[in-house]
């Protein structure tokens, strides 16, 4: 066996990554908001996945049912919000002892074209607490359908305000919920309390 | 006793212990008999030696009588004949003691007379060699010492030394004096010898000058040169020497006696002088002894050692006279002549002890009695030994000076019978004083006797009834006295009988007067016995009187009481006629007791018999309750069978519970495990979504990385997957381990109640046995009581059997009762007629 550098092994041992074959269609992350309910979101518009104890999190009195409270991690300070609630359907999260989050960026909306995402000082971070991240998957463009009639009848109208488009290809359609919609909703319902 | 020893006994001993022994024989004879009980007598060892002891004469009326017959004579035997027996014993006894003591002291004494007589003999005969040979010493010391002889050796010598015949051979002088055999022959000195030899009876005599030739001599000798003789020699150095010999020169058997002649003025050896006695001088002397002392038993015998090896007897003297010869035998043979050689090498020894020469004698023979003795006799000294050798006693001493032994020898059975002359003398003062103890003794005996015998047959007269025989006044004092008691005794007796006879004659009167009144009363009395009791005895004074009022009275009473009976007959007769009739009802009554009893009786009979078979029932039923207790006893032990298994059973049942409840803990474990698994898959997405989101950050650079993650987030997503149906899994492995659970616990209580429901059957079981021993005792009893009840119902068939036998009996004795009474009626009839017969009344 000839000796091999760390740099050789890994070739070896992944090969896609070293030899990455050009992929078509944009990344999503599915994610379960109670058992029944799955939506997807960008991977793009997705800083970090993590579990949170529900210790880290520290409530902040006079809040929005729905958002949980403040979260610190990484040198940043962020709202965490149970999804299921925000989305208007019954939580299930009550009572866990850590929550699945994903950190997700407010992308203004002037930025959306950039590929590129920046952190500059106008990038908002905000804590989805779901039921379940369920991974991420790679779908063409062309499998993407924005909102039509046949597809509102089957979601509540909540899940409707924030869905631009819509996944075909899968057994039944995923709505692909949109952040900056998401986000001006926070936004107003802090200035409402 | 004692004086029937007519024969000669050989041995002195044997005489000894006979005499001695019977003696002691009869004294212990005479004790054992008179004084000692009989069974002492049986046991006592003395008393059996003295059955062996041998009688010499058969023809002793006491010597085959046995004691017991001697006793019972003792016991039996007239007054006169104990005494003789008792004394003549004690007299007769001592008498024979001393005489066989003073028979045997005075043999002893004679024998040892006879062996004294028998060394002096010897030493007699040995002091007369002695005496003989001295005097021809003395002789040749005196014709020695003679002019003649003197001249002759002088001239011998100066012959000797003018030829110079000292230096010739033996040879050459005999050659040269063969004609002479003289030196120088001298008529004269020959003359005198010749004349000396006659007068002393010397058969020759010579002498020879210091060097050994003849000078003179009475009759010529066969050798000239006489020095290489012995006997020349032994004189030359010993001085003397004499020889028992032959002599040829002088042709007789003599003694030669050769001795040196020696110049008494200077004591210079001159020569040797030798004469020969004819041994019939020395027997002249010896004769004289023969006569002396010989008591003409014993034999004196010479005998001369010539040296140790070789002894030979030249002379022996026994009554015969003196026997002379030249080879004589030794008397008693080489045993004599070893005795002798020792005697006579001894004596010239000193110092040799009379018991070494005895040891010795005793080691090289077997002669006995031996005793040996040394005798100094002025200067001289003997040996003499006295022994006992094939019967004969030999003295055998030593002659002082020579080496002859003087053997004189007598027989042994002549010394033993020396004074045995004086038995005669013993035996007939013993006959004599004994025939006259014994006479003294039987003339006692009889006066003794004599007055008592004529008593004893005065007293069988007397028995026989002459009682008018009076006895004699007769012998002793005290026959006196007794014969007057006796006669005394008699006049007593008779004077009794007299009296005797008067009152037997009174008697005899008053008899006959007494009979005389007896026979009126009975002519008087005599009609009673017909009956009648009317008559009377006439009173008289007297004995019979006080009869007849005594019979008379009888009588009255007797017609009293006839009276009475004819009264009591009569009314028993009439009683007994109404009786009759009663008893035979009685008889009627008890026949149908015995019936009835009889049915009864089997009526019980067919009870004991119903209790009987009841008996065998219950007996069968115990049999059944036993079996049935068996069986119940089996069952028992197979549920306690059942019962040890179910307990099995539970124990295991407790223990697969454990087991699963630890199977249960375990799915909890796993269950556990998969939630941990779940939750690093549910990191394992999220580290993949990073990972995407990362790669994306990069651009165009992290698309393979993008690839990879989302890789790792599908396997993530397959392993929370797998984890949902492990966790399914697990519960439902749960859920049937719960089941089981309960399933077990469910049928451990069953178990316990099963062991419950067995525990309770076993004591229902327990019980059953208990009843079943219950019935089976209670069976028992049954049986025990009906054997009982057969026992009892026996019991009253017994008594019922009893009273049926009383009854019939009493039937019987009802029936003998009426006969009884019928047969009574009839006797009281004929007593009615008898008591008729009696007349009452006086007409």
């Amino acid at each position: 066996m000839q000796m091999e550098t760390p740099a050789e092994r890994l070739r070896s041992l992944l090969p896609q990554v070293f030899a990455p074959q050009p992929k078509e269609g944009e990344l999503f992350v599915k994610l379960q908001v109670v058992p029944q309910v799955i939506v997807s979101i960008p991977l793009v518009s997705i800083a970090e996945v993590s579990l949170v104890m529900a210790s880290e999190i520290t409530p902040i009195p006079n809040m929005p049912d729905s958002v949980l409270g403040l979260f610190n991690t990484k040198g940043y300070v962020f709202w965490l919000i149970d999804l299921a609630y925000f989305l208007g359907f019954s939580s299930t999260l009550s009572r866990v002892k850590s929550y699945e989050m994903v950190m997700v960026r407010a992308i203004p909306k002037q930025h959306s074209d950039d590929a590129t995402p920046t952190t500059n000082s106008s990038e908002q971070l905000i804590g989805l607490a779901v039921h379940h991240i369920q991974g991420s998957f790679r779908m063409p463009a062309s499998d993407i359908q924005t909102s039509d009639a046949g597809m509102k009848s089957r979601i509540t109208s909540e899940l409707l305000a924030y869905v631009d488009a819509y996944i075909l290809n899968t057994q039944k359609p995923l709505p692909i919920l949109n952040i900056e919609k998401m986000k001006t909703r926070l936004i107003e319902l802090g200035q409402a309390t | 006793m004692g004086a029937s020893h007519s024969h000669d006994p050989p041995k002195v001993e044997t005489l000894f212990d006979q005499c001695f022994n019977e003696g002691i024989g009869v004294y212990s004879t005479v004790l054992s008999t008179s004084f000692l009980p009989e069974g002492y007598i049986v046991s006592n060892p003395t008393f059996s030696e003295s059955q062996n002891w041998n009688f010499p004469d058969s023809s002793n009326p006491k010597s085959g009588r046995s004691p017991e017959k001697i006793f019972k004579l003792l016991q039996a035997s007239t007054l006169r004949q104990r005494l003789l027996m008792l004394l003549l014993p004690t007299t007769v006894m001592p008498l024979l003691v001393a005489s066989a003591l003073g028979f045997l002291t005075t043999q002893r004494q004679a024998q040892t007379k006879a062996l004294a007589l028998l060394q002096d003999e010897g030493v007699l005969a040995s002091d007369i060699a002695t005496q003989f040979v001295e005097d021809e010493a003395k002789r040749i010391g005196l014709v020695g010492l003679s002019a003649e002889v003197s001249q002759g050796l002088q001239q011998a010598n100066v012959i000797v030394a003018q030829e110079q015949l000292g230096q010739k051979t033996i040879e050459a002088l005999e050659a040269e004096f063969a004609d002479t055999k003289l030196l120088r022959p001298n008529p004269s000195l020959n003359q005198y010898l010749q004349s000396v030899a006659t007068t002393e009876g010397l058969s020759e005599i010579f002498f020879t000058d210091s060097r050994g030739l003849n000078v003179a001599f009475s009759n010529p000798t066969s050798d000239f040169v006489q020095r290489d003789e012995e006997w020349w020699t032994a004189a030359q150095t010993n001085g003397f020497h004499t020889a028992v010999e032959f002599d040829d020169s002088a042709g007789v058997f003599g003694i030669s006696f050769s001795g040196a002649l020696i110049n008494p003025t200077s004591g210079a050896f001159q020569g040797v002088m030798k004469l020969v006695v004819p041994a019939e001088i020395f027997d002249e002397r010896l004769t004289a002894l023969t006569e002396l002392s010989l008591g003409g038993f014993q034999t004196v015998q010479l005998l001369d050692i010539r040296d140790t090896q070789e002894v030979y007897a030249f002379k022996t003297v026994d009554a015969s006279g003196v026997n002379t010869g030249q080879n004589q035998e030794a008397l008693g043979g080489t045993t004599i002549t070893q005795i002798a050689s020792i005697l006579s090498e001894a004596v010239e020894r000193p110092d040799a002890s009379t018991e070494s020469v005895q040891q010795a004698i005793q080691q090289q023979t077997n002669v006995t009695s031996l005793e040996v003795e040394r005798r100094e006799t002025s200067g001289n000294s003997d040996l003499s030994a006295l022994f006992l050798h094939n019967n004969q006693y030999y003295n055998l001493t030593t002659v002082p000076g020579l080496d002859w032994v003087v053997s004189t020898s007598v027989d042994a059975a002549t010394v033993n019978r020396a004074g045995f002359n004086l038995l005669g003398i013993f035996a007939g003062t013993t006959a004599v004083l004994g025939a006259a103890a014994i006479a003294v003794l039987i003339y006692l005996a009889q006066q003794l006797s004599t007055p008592l015998n004529t008593l004893t047959a005065t007293a069988e007269q007397v028995t026989a009834g002459e009682l008018d025989t009076r006895a004699q006044l007769s012998g002793t004092s005290e026959m006196k006295t007794l014969a007057h008691g006796f006669n005394q005794l008699l006049d007593r007796i008779q004077g009794l009988l007299q009296q005797q006879q008067q009152a037997a004659d009174d008697q005899r009167i008053q008899r006959e007067s007494l009979e005389n009144e007896i026979s009126v009363l009975m002519e008087e009395v005599g009609s009673a016995a017909d009956g009648d009791l009317t008559v009377r005895a006439q009173l008289s004074a007297g004995d019979i009187g006080i009869v007849a009022d005594l019979f008379n009275a009888i009588i009255e009473n007797l017609r009293d009481t006839t009276i009475q009976v004819k009264e009591s007959t009569e009314k028993v007769a009439q009683s007994l006629d109404s009786n009759e009739a009663e008893v035979r009802q009685l008889a009627t009554q008890a026949e149908s007791d015995v019936r009835s009893l009889q049915n009864m009786m089997m009526a019980l009979e067919k009870m004991a018999g119903s209790i009987q078979s009841v008996a065998d029932r219950a007996k069968q039923s115990s049999a059944l309750t036993q079996d049935n207790y068996a069986t119940v006893q089996v069952s028992s032990e197979s549920m306690e069978n059942t019962v040890a298994s179910i307990l099995n059973l539970r124990s295991t049942v407790a223990e697969t519970a454990k087991k699963i409840k630890r199977l249960g803990e375990s799915a909890q474990k796993i269950s556990q495990a998969v939630s941990l698994i779940d939750e690093i898959a549910l990191k394992t997405n999220l580290l993949a979504v990073n990972a995407s989101v990362e790669a994306s950050r990069a651009g165009e650079l992290g698309q393979g990385f993008t690839a990879v993650a989302e890789q790792v987030g599908a396997l993530a997503e397959q392993s929370a997957r797998a984890t949902k149906e492990i966790a399914q899994i697990v519960a439902a492995i749960q859920t049937e381990t719960q089941e089981v659970v309960i399933a077990i616990e469910t049928g451990t209580a069953q178990v316990v109640d099963s062991t419950q429901y067995v525990e309770l059957t076993k004591q229902q079981l327990n019980n059953i046995l208990t009843k079943s021993e219950e019935i089976n005792a209670l069976m028992e009893q049954i049986s025990d009581s009906t054997v009982d009840q057969i026992q009892s119902s026996e019991a009253v068939n017994a008594l019922m059997q009893q009273i049926a036998d009383a009854s019939k009996s009493r039937l019987e004795r009802s029936m003998q009762m009426a006969q009884s009474i019928q047969e009574t009626a009839q006797v009281s009839k004929n007593l009615q007629t008898s008591v008729e017969s009696f007349k009452v009344e006086t007409n």
